[in-house]
C-alpha cells in the first residue's frame, strides 16, 4: 500500500482554500489567556497578528492572502536551540510561538504545507494539421484549458504508524490536534469545511475528505535492498510450478484426446497464468518491513549518539587502552545509548 | 573539430597565467566612473584598450614549430587587462537590454553575495570591518563604488626590461595621470597594505610558493582551443582536462570558459545581447585572501605531536604528514595520490633528483597532474575533505568510484566534475616568515576565472570548500580556506585493517579569511571597443 511503507505513513492531502474575502476581525479568536492574575479570562488575538502583523487590518484581506501569512511566520524550528539562527526567523521573535509547532509530536518526520494556485497553462496543445483539416475543425480556435476550480492547501505529511489503516492516520491526526490546535485552526480556517463550532472534528474531515493516495513515497530507512516481492518470489514461484508439473501430465494421459485436449491444456495455463498475475500484485502491495529503531524517537537519539561520540573521539585520541575502555564506560554511562527517552537531541532543530 | 579561437580578440588574462609565464610582479587598480562623465571615462577606454595584452602569441620556444608566415605579438613590458562590474556597466552607459541579459550573481555582486559564500567567518564582526575599505565603501557612499579593474603584470624576462617595478611604476602612473575627480575616472583609495591606491602582488622568493609554504598552481583547467599547439595540448590536457569512459582526458569545453560557445552540456548558454558583446568575453571573481601563517604553523606544530605519537613517527614526518593530509599535496606538490606516505615522498624526491633534467620534466609535469581519486576509495591516501580533493573532485563524485569491491572504480568519469571547474589566476601578496604576525599584510590574490560564477566558483566555494555533504563530511568545511567554529573538524581516514584510528583534528583557528573582492565582467576587445565607443547595440 503506496500510503504506508517501512513503518511510516506518508499522507498527502489537498484541501481546498475559500475564495473570496473576510473582515479581519470577524476572523477566530485566540485562545483564552490563562493569566491567573487576571479577573476576567481575556482571549489573546490570533496568533498571525501575534506573531507576522500585529496591527489589525481595516481592509477586508483574502483567505489566501491570510493563509499565507500564517504559512510564512510559522517557526520552521526551534529557534532558541540554535543561538546563530536566533531572529532570522521572524516568528522566533515572539517568545510564545517560537517552537516549531511540528516538533511538538514526536512522531512527525517531515511536514510540507504548499498552497497550490492553479495548473500552469504551457501553451497550446499541438494539434495535426491533417488530422483537424478531416475532422473538419477550425485549427484556430483554441482548445480548453484546464483550471483548478479554486486554490488549495497541500498537505504532506510523513509521520512514525503501527499500520497504514485509517485508524492509524485518525489517530495520528487527532494526536496532532492535542499539541497544535491554535496553529491548525489559524491555517485550516481559510479552507473550505472549517467549523468553528466543531474545530477538532472538522479538521480531521478536512484532511480525510482531501486525501490523496501517495503514488510515490519517500522513505530514507530502507534496511532490505531487496523488495518484498523479490524476497518471496519463490513463495509466488513454487505452486504454479508444482500445479503445472501434475496437471500438464495427467491431462496428456487421462484427459480427452484430440482438440479439445489442447484446448484444456490452454485453458489451464491461462488459469496459472492469470493466478500468478494476482499473487505478484497481492506480494507487491506489501510494505516494505519497518527498518529497526526508524521512528523518530530512535533517529533523534541516534543523531544525539552520533556527536556525542565524535566528542569522544577527538578528546580520547592517542590515549591508553585502559583510559579508553574506562571513558567509554562512562560514556555509555552518560549518555544511556539503549534508552531513547533521555538523554536525547530535541526535535525541531538542526544544530551545527 | 574546434574551430580556432580567435586569440587577438580575447583577453590575455584569461587564457594566459601571466605569473607562471615570466611576469612576477603585478598590480591591481580599482577605478570609479565619476558620475556625469561617462563620456569621458569612455575616451579613457578608448585609449587604454589599444594597449590592452590579448592572448596572441608571443614569440617564445612554443611557436618555434608554427609556420614561418604565422602572426606573432612581441612580449609586452607590461601586460594591461580591463574587467568590469556591474555597476561599472551601468555607469558607462552599456544599455539596460544588454545588462538584464548579464547573470544575477554578476548583478548582485560579490559583496551582497558574502553570506551565501560565507565570506563573512566571524559572525560578530559586521564586512565593513573584515574587508579593505577599497571594497565596501561603496556601503556608504555610491561614490567610491567599484566599476573597473585594471591589473598590470610586470615583464621580467632579461631581454624585455632591467627592472619590472620600474616597468610596473611607470605603467601605473600614466594611467593615474588620466584619472582624476575631475576626469571621466578616478582610482579608488582604501586597499590596505603599503599602496593604499592599489594592491600588489608578486611572486614570492621561492618561486610559485604560497604563504602556508605549498607550490600553488600547478594544475589549471585545459579546454578546446587553449593551445594552438597540438602536441602541447596533448601534452597538458592529462590530469587537467575531463576524464571520459575510456579513460582518456580530453580538452574541456570553451564554453566553460568562454562566453560564446557551447559548454559541456553541449549547447551555447545565453548570454547578454548583442552576441558580440559577450562572445569571447568571460567572468572572473576577485578574492583577497588573507593567511594567517602563523596561526596554521603553530597549529601544525602542535597537533603534529599528538599524530607522531599515534602514529609512530617522528615530530617532522608527523608535521609535514599533517600539512600534505590538509592539502592533498606535499610541500613541493607531489600529490598523495602518488606519494601516500613520508617515506614513499622522500623516495620521489630522491627518483627525481637522480632523472636527467629532460626526462625529469616530463615525469614531473604527469606525476603532479594526473591521478584520479578512483584509486583510493577510503580516502586513506589523500583524505575526502582535503583542500585538492574538495575543490576539484576529478572523478570521485562518480557514483560508480565510491563503491569498493563493485570493480567499476576504474571506469568512472569525471563528468560531474566538469562543470565546476575554475581558471584560477592570481598571485600572492605581502611577506610572511618567522616574526611576522598575522596582523600584517599577506595572502594570495585570487582571480577565478569561468563562464558562469555560479555554477562553477560558488559552488565549489558553498558546497564544496564550506560543506561538506558531497564528501561524506556532513558539516565540515575545508580545513584550509573554510570558516572553522569550536566544533569544526577534518578527519584524516585510514585504511582499513591497518590498526590506526581516523586522526581528526579539531579546533582549527581560521587560517583563510576573505578581505575583499568583487565579480568582473572581462570583456572580448570587440565588446570593449563597443563599451568604449558606446556603440553597444542589443536591437
Amino acid at each position: 500500500m503506496p500510503n504506508y511503507d517501512a513503518g511510516h505513513y506518508f499522507l498527502s492531502s489537498l484541501i481546498p482554500i475559500q475564495a473570496g474575502q473576510i473582515q479581519e476581525n470577524s476572523l477566530e479568536q485566540g485562545p483564552i489567556d490563562q493569566d491567573p492574575l487576571q479577573e476576567i479570562p481575556s482571549r489573546k488575538p490570533p496568533l498571525r497578528r501575534r506573531i507576522a502583523s500585529p496591527r489589525q487590518s481595516q481592509q477586508p484581506i483574502s483567505h489566501l492572502h491570510a493563509l499565507r501569512e500564517i504559512l510564512a511566520v510559522l517557526p520552521r524550528q526551534n529557534a532558541a536551540l540554535d543561538p546563530s539562527r536566533a531572529g532570522r526567523d521572524r516568528g522566533a521573535t515572539a517568545s510564545e510561538a517560537a517552537t516549531a509547532p511540528f516538533s511538538r509530536d514526536l512522531r512527525t518526520h517531515f511536514c510540507r504545507l504548499v498552497v497550490i494556485d492553479d495548473l500552469t497553462f504551457v501553451g497550446r496543445q499541438h494539434q495535426d494539421p491533417i488530422i483537424t483539416t478531416l475532422r473538419r475543425q477550425n485549427p484556430v480556435i483554441p482548445k480548453p484549458v484546464d483550471h483548478l476550480p479554486c486554490a488549495f492547501l497541500a498537505l504532506i505529511l510523513e509521520f512514525d504508524a503501527p499500520d497504514g489503516s485509517r485508524q492509524a492516520l485518525r489517530d495520528y491526526l487527532h494526536d496532532l490536534w492535542e499539541v497544535m490546535a491554535e496553529e491548525l485552526t489559524e491555517i485550516f480556517q481559510h479552507c473550505v469545511g472549517f467549523d468553528p463550532a466543531r474545530p477538532a472534528e472538522s479538521f480531521l474531515r478536512q484532511v480525510l475528505d482531501g486525501q490523496l493516495e501517495t503514488t510515490f513515497s519517500f522513505n530514507d530507512y530502507y534496511w532490505q535492498d531487496k523488495s518484498p516481492l523479490l524476497n518471496q518470489w519463490p513463495r509466488v514461484r513454487r505452486p504454479p510450478l508444482i500445479v503445472a508439473a501434475i496437471a500438464i501430465p495427467l491431462l496428456f494421459w487421462l484427459g480427452p484426446a484430440g482438440g479439445l485436449r489442447w484446448l484444456l491444456l490452454g485453458l489451464s495455463l491461462l488459469a496459472l497464468l492469470f493466478w500468478c498475475y494476482r499473487r505478484i500484485l497481492k506480494v507487491g502491495m506489501e510494505p516494505f518491513p519497518a527498518a529497526p529503531r526508524s521512528d523518530l524517537r530512535s533517529l533523534l537519539k541516534g543523531l544525539y549518539l552520533q556527536r556525542k561520540f565524535i566528542d569522544f573521539m577527538i578528546a580520547n585520541q592517542g590515549v591508553s587502552a585502559e583510559t579508553l575502555q574506562a571513558e567509554f564506560l562512562q560514556f555509555v554511562h552518560d549518555h544511556q545509548p539503549r534508552s531513547v527517552a533521555a538523554p536525547t537531541q530535541p526535535p525541531g532543530s538542526i544544530p551545527a | 573539430m574546434h574551430r580556432k579561437l580567435d586569440l587577438a580578440d580575447i583577453q590575455g588574462n584569461i587564457l594566459h597565467a601571466y605569473g607562471r609565464t615570466g611576469f612576477p610582479l603585478a598590480r591591481c587598480i580599482l577605478l570609479h566612473v565619476n558620475q556625469g562623465r561617462a563620456a569621458e571615462a569612455r575616451l579613457f577606454l578608448d585609449d587604454l584598450r589599444h594597449r590592452v595584452t590579448t592572448a596572441a602569441l608571443w614569440r617564445s620556444r612554443h611557436t618555434e614549430n608554427l609556420p614561418p608566415d604565422a602572426i606573432t605579438a612581441p612580449k609586452p613590458d607590461v601586460a594591461i587587462n580591463v574587467a568590469f562590474t556591474f555597476p561599472g556597466l551601468i555607469a558607462l552607459g552599456v544599455p539596460v537590454r544588454t545588462l538584464r541579459g548579464m547573470p544575477d550573481e554578476f548583478q548582485e555582486g560579490m559583496l551582497r553575495r558574502a553570506p551565501i559564500l560565507r565570506d563573512v567567518h566571524d559572525p560578530h564582526q559586521p564586512i565593513t570591518q573584515l574587508w579593505d575599505p577599497v571594497w565596501v565603501a561603496e556601503l556608504e557612499d555610491q561614490r567610491h563604488c567599484v566599476h573597473v579593474l585594471i591589473t598590470l603584470y610586470a615583464n621580467a624576462s632579461p631581454e624585455q626590461f632591467d627592472s619590472p617595478r620600474a616597468a610596473l611604476d611607470a605603467s601605473y602612473q600614466q594611467l593615474a595621470n588620466q584619472c582624476g575627480e575631475d576626469r571621466g575616472m578616478k582610482i579608488l583609495r582604501g586597499h590596505r597594505g603599503p599602496g593604499d591606491t592599489y594592491q600588489d602582488m608578486a611572486v614570492l622568493a621561492e618561486p610559485f610558493k604560497e604563504h602556508f609554504g605549498f607550490s600553488d598552481s600547478i594544475g589549471d583547467p585545459v579546454f578546446a582551443g587553449q593551445y594552438a599547439d597540438e602536441q602541447r595540448m596533448q601534452k597538458v590536457v592529462r590530469g587537467q582536462g575531463k576524464l571520459t569512459a575510456n579513460q582518456e582526458w580530453v580538452p574541456l569545453a570553451t564554453g566553460e570558459f568562454l562566453l560564446g560557445y557551447a559548454d559541456e552540456a553541449q549547447e551555447i548558454p545565453g548570454a547578454a545581447m548583442p552576441n558580440d558583446f559577450s562572445r569571447n568575453g568571460s567572468f572572473m571573481a576577485y578574492r583577497k585572501m588573507h593567511q594567517n601563517v602563523q596561526a596554521f604553523d603553530d597549529y601544525i606544530n602542535h597537533k603534529a605531536e599528538l599524530y607522531a605519537r599515534i602514529h609512530s613517527l617522528d615530530q617532522e614526518e608527523a608535521r609535514e604528514t599533517l600539512r600534505a593530509k590538509m592539502v592533498g599535496r606535499w610541500s613541493d606538490g607531489i600529490p598523495l595520490m602518488h606519494a601516500p606516505t613520508y617515506g614513499q615522498w622522500q623516495a620521489e624526491r630522491a627518483a627525481l633528483a637522480a632523472m636527467p633534467p629532460g626526462e625529469r620534466e616530463l615525469y614531473q609535469g604527469r606525476m603532479l597532474r594526473e591521478f584520479h581519486y578512483g584509486d583510493d576509495p577510503d580516502g586513506s591516501r589523500c583524505p575526502f575533505s582535503s583542500h585538492l580533493r574538495r575543490s576539484n573532485p576529478r572523478d570521485m563524485l562518480d557514483p560508480t568510484t565510491l563503491q569498493p569491491g563493485r570493480g567499476e572504480a576504474k571506469k568512472a568519469t569525471s563528468v560531474l566534475n566538469n562543470r565546476r571547474r575554475i581558471l584560477r589566476r592570481g598571485l600572492p601578496y605581502g611577506q610572511s616568515g618567522p616574526g611576522i604576525s598575522d596582523q600584517e599584510e599577506h595572502g594570495l590574490l585570487m582571480l577565478v576565472i569561468c563562464a558562469s560564477l555560479f555554477r562553477q566558483f560558488e559552488f565549489i566555494q558553498q558546497q564544496w570548500l564550506q560543506y561538506g555533504l558531497d564528501f561524506d563530511a556532513g558539516n565540515d568545511t575545508c580545513p584550509l580556506v573554510g570558516n572553522h567554529d569550536d566544533r569544526s573538524k577534518f578527519v584524516i581516514e585510514t585504511a582499513a585493517g591497518s590498526g590506526k584510528p581516523p586522526f581528526i583534528c579539531d579546533q582549527m583557528p581560521q587560517f583563510v579569511e576573505v578581505r575583499g573582492g568583487a565579480y568582473f565582467f572581462i570583456p572580448s576587445m570587440t565588446a570593449l571597443r563597443l563599451i568604449a565607443q558606446g556603440l553597444v547595440d542589443p536591437t
